[in-house]
């Protein structure tokens, strides 16, 4: 140890001016609120800043620039001979140069930063406080000692100017590639939380590998410089490669979860029948990354579309395919690739269609041969197996704008308009303003052609509409209360509901069109059953509640509930319930827990009786739960970590 | 203590590339000897005693001090050897006595009064930085630190490279001295052949990588010889036959008086029979110098300018 602090030591006196330099710059800091326009900073954080940028910016150039002298110049010139001449061991040698430049440029940066510091102490201390001090400090000596060797290595190798300094540059070249080739998966991943931790990592190692490789440098090449440039190339580059392969290989699985490493889920799209769902949530390991998958319940398989900047995910009807946008910017901003895949059996190799378009949804068609791409001005529908335009519409029209559309056949898209505007009245008391419109409209794909199949005029705006593209109706009601029952074919009103609260009621049609509407008063909740012309055919009394949501049928004749006794906590204080629309008798079936088909309604056109769909629940905490009518048990889907 | 050589090469070799700076060098280097390591430029020397000092690693063979692989023990062995580098390579930014200092942090044994007057003798200002010294001040401040840990072994690389005669004869004086007080075993590299003939006891020559004598200085100079005769059996006089043929001659050029020869395995009785040649008339024999010796082995091919 005697000999790494004597060298140690021997680095400060011999460069002791870049100490002086730096605490006259520390002292000059104290005049710069006397510059013009430094006033309206504020004196204290004005100095503050400068301290703070002068600090950062000498420190790294000096800590660079001896760096770069400290072995290059020293192996170039010969001095290392009179310390390899000394009783001191090699790693005393680049240790004690290290450590003596390291110790003067963070002595330098104290020099610099602790006369404002302290006289500015009151303005900075209080808002950072010791621990955030603490960070910065240890941030900066980090920093220092990457400068220093990035120094010492670029040095060394700038001053050795033969055929070894190309080879560094060509490996600099192929390091950039790589370091691409490790972050842009995790760029479009869009998981900045995650990307910066690899580049912590990824910073981490390549100054390991510059210490190593100026460590080899002395402690192999002594006074041998081709020796030791030659063991500086090796280690430099050979570690580099081994951090740069961990990275890539760490990426490649953190880019790559599986189902089973999902901390948390949510459903975000689901088959109608079938037992293909679409899971995206937070995956262990892997900070902020959000996974996204097509997951079947009943057997484990699953799909995994690649993260890059990955939107909305849809399935077919029938779960045979689906299909996903991907971003086309490096920011993940614009979604306008569309990939399908085949999720038949384990699923096939993902294909991109070839067409690029401004993507906001997509939905595809019950067999997944149309795929119907919702963009900011138009509605267009492709064909999944080669890629083409069919047919195609404005999203906005005098009609109003298609807020919902669904494929209600293989070669019809039902669109759903809300007129005048979405969106609250400019002025409330206006009774035109007040006035809103349903327009439904069949985009006819092989004939490419619009028809409007009905319009319901004079609803009280705001309104919220219920869908049964299964048996063509549509369930409205209006922010005041009044509830109606239409035939979407012809707009023509089935049935008046009566006046319900538009706070209090929830509503469902059922797989045989029977419409089903919930509702609280006076801390009870009550569940009505219609037939499907409207007639009311069953009231149900649920107990003590505060809201109700009505899910699918988990089993024909059976009907999955969540029952919240807080209003106010629709989810989170939700249990579900299964309640047998034939006995009226009601069952707890998952505490805290929510039928996961309450939530998609207005994407599902309508929920097969049995189906993963119906009988999914999900937990306030990312449980997803399926029920088992065998047995009325619950199993976690999928096996969460 | 060990009893073997201070100092070995064992079978050394160090290639630039496809260049061979040394090839297979062997020798080593008794306790209380003075080692003359001598050779042309680029011989090999300097490349061979860092090899030595494992400060260099050599493509085959190791180098021993004291016993020990130099290359891994450098580090503890370097606190019994003294190093007058062929360049003055201390920091330059540092005084002497600021050198000395460092020093006496790292060297287990020093004698900073010893050191002191060294520099006086020398006449060294200790508070000059070593970058403004002179080169033969630089000298006398490396071979002061060099003594001042009172080594066992001293390794002179080329130490008179660039001095004046005062600053040698210094140089010499002080070494001569510290050879007297301590007897330390000592590898001198040098082109100062004349300098160093009365102090070392044992020359090497290296020529193009290859050791190609280490013998003992006396023995050496016993059997090398310059023969000048004339040759009257031949029909002219200054050319020569089958005469030389019992020495073993290193060099032989012919003159306008005669022959003039040098033989590498002089012997009286030898002589005497040569004397005694049909032909062979004017025969003396001049014992050589170190640099006559050296020019002939290492400064000339043989049967050159006949």
């Amino acid at each position: 140890m005697k000999g790494l602090f004597a060298v140690a030591w021997r680095e400060i006196v011999e460069r002791r001016m870049v100490l002086l330099a730096a605490a006259l710059l520390g002292l000059l800091v104290f005049l710069v609120p006397l510059f013009p326009g430094a006033a309206r900073y504020g004196a204290s954080q004005a100095r503050l800043f400068t301290a703070g940028f002068s600090a950062a910016t000498f420190c790294a150039f000096v800590a660079f620039l001896l760096g770069g002298s400290t072995i290059g110049r020293d192996l170039t010139e010969r001095r290392l001979g009179f310390y390899f001449s000394r009783p001191i061991a090699e790693g005393a040698i680049w240790g004690g140069k290290f450590l003596g430049i390291w110790v003067l440029v963070a002595a330098s940066a104290l020099a610099l930063v602790l006369p404002v510091g302290l006289a500015d102490f009151a303005s900075w201390w209080p808002a950072a406080g010791a621990w955030r001090t603490a960070q910065i400090a240890l941030l900066f000596a980090a920093a220092v000692l990457f400068a220093l060797a990035l120094g010492s290595v670029v040095g060394a190798s700038l001053r050795e100017r033969s055929v070894w300094t190309l080879a560094d540059l060509a490996m600099l070249g192929l390091l950039a590639l790589g370091l691409a080739a490790i972050l842009f998966p995790l760029f479009q991943a869009d998981a900045p939380a995650l990307t910066t931790r690899v580049a912590g990592g990824l910073a981490v190692g390549i100054s390991l590998s510059l210490l190593l490789a100026s460590f080899a440098q002395v402690a192999v090449g002594r006074v041998d410089q081709r020796r030791g440039t030659r063991a500086r190339f090796a280690v430099l580059w050979g570690v580099l490669v081994l951090v740069a392969v961990g990275c890539l290989g760490s990426v490649r699985w953190l880019v790559s979860p599986v189902p089973e490493d999902l901390t948390s889920a949510s459903v975000r799209d689901i088959t109608p029948r079938g037992n293909w769902i679409v899971l995206r949530g937070r995956a262990r390991h892997r900070v902020d990354l959000t996974a996204s998958f097509f997951y079947d319940v009943a057997s484990g398989h699953f799909v995994r579309p690649p993260l890059r900047g990955n939107g909305g995910m849809v399935l077919s009807e029938d779960g045979s395919t689906g299909a996903w946008s991907e971003s086309c910017a490096l920011d993940g901003s614009r979604q306008c690739a569309i990939w399908v895949c085949r999720l038949e059996g384990h699923g096939s190799r993902p294909r991109r269609l070839p067409l690029e378009a401004s993507i906001s949804d997509l939905r595809l068609s019950q067999q997944g041969r149309r795929l119907a791409v919702a963009g900011p001005d138009t509605i267009s529908v492709f064909d999944v197996s080669s890629g083409g335009l069919l047919a195609g519409t404005a999203s906005e029209s005098e009609q109003g704008k298609v807020l919902r559309f669904a494929f209600v056949s293989e070669d019809v898209l039902r669109l759903y308009r809300f007129g005048p505007r979405f969106g609250p009245p400019v002025e409330a008391d206006s009774e035109s303003s007040r006035a809103g419109t349903l327009a439904i409209e069949d985009l006819h794909v092989v004939e490419r052609s619009v028809t409007r199949a009905s319009r319901i005029e004079g609803l009280g705006w705001p309104f919220s509409v219920g869908f049964d593209d299964r048996h063509g109706r549509v369930v409205v009601w209006e922010k005041e209360g009044s509830v109606a029952l239409f035939d979407a074919s012809s707009g023509a009103r089935i049935a008046n509901l009566g006046q319900r609260s538009w706070d209090e009621v929830s509503r469902a049609f059922l797989f045989d069109g029977r419409l089903v509407l919930a509702e609280t008063t006076g801390g009870a909740g009550r569940l009505q059953l219609f037939r499907q012309d409207g007639t009311l055919a069953q009231v149900f009394e649920l107990g003590p509640a505060g809201f109700v949501q009505i899910g699918g049928e988990p089993q024909p004749g059976v009907l999955a509930l969540s029952i919240s006794r807080n209003p106010k906590e629709v989810w989170a204080a939700a249990d579900s319930f299964l309640l047998d629309l034939r006995s009226g008798s009601l069952a707890k079936v998952a505490a805290h827990a929510s039928p996961v088909a309450a939530r998609l309604r207005w994407r599902l056109p309508y929920i097969e009786p049995g189906s993963a769909a119906a009988r999914l629940f999900a937990r306030p905490d990312g449980t997803l739960l399926l029920w088992d009518p065998k047995d009325s048990s619950l199993r976690v889907i999928p096996p969460l970590s | 203590m060990n009893e073997g050589p201070i100092l070995a090469a064992e079978a050394i070799t160090v290639r630039y590339g496809s260049t061979a700076a040394c090839s297979d060098v062997t020798f080593s280097v008794a306790r209380g000897s003075v080692y003359a390591l001598l050779g042309r430029n680029g011989a090999g020397k300097s490349t061979l005693v860092r090899c030595l000092l494992g400060q260099q690693k050599p493509a085959r063979g190791r180098g021993l001090l004291f016993g020990e692989d130099a290359w891994r023990r450098r580090a503890r062995l370097m606190d019994r050897v003294g190093v007058v580098p062929e360049e003055p390579d201390a920091p330059p930014a540092m005084t002497p006595a600021q050198i000395a200092d460092f020093c006496r942090r790292i060297y287990s044994t020093w004698n900073a009064g010893e050191f002191a007057k060294r520099l006086d003798r020398f006449g060294i200002p200790p508070r000059v930085p070593f970058g403004r010294l002179s080169k033969g001040q630089k000298g006398g401040v490396l071979l002061a630190l060099a003594l001042a840990s009172a080594p066992d072994l001293l390794v002179l690389d080329d130490p008179t490279l660039g001095l004046d005669v005062v600053a040698r004869r210094a140089l010499y004086d002080e070494l001569v001295g510290e050879l007297a007080d301590r007897g330390t075993t000592v590898l001198v590299t040098t082109h100062d052949l004349a300098g160093i003939e009365g102090i070392a006891t044992r020359v090497a020559i290296l020529k193009e990588g290859r050791l190609i004598l280490d013998e003992e200085m006396e023995t050496l100079k016993a059997r090398f010889r310059r023969i000048r005769y004339g040759n009257q059996m031949t029909d002219t006089r200054t050319a020569y036959g089958t005469e030389l043929d019992p020495f073993d001659a290193v060099r032989v050029k012919v003159r306008g008086w005669g022959v003039d020869a040098v033989v590498a395995n002089y012997d009286d009785a030898s002589f005497d029979r040569f004397q005694r040649t049909d032909g062979v008339v004017d025969a003396e024999a001049s014992a050589m110098s170190l640099e006559e010796i050296f020019l002939s082995v290492a400064g000339e091919e043989k049967g050159a300018g006949s």
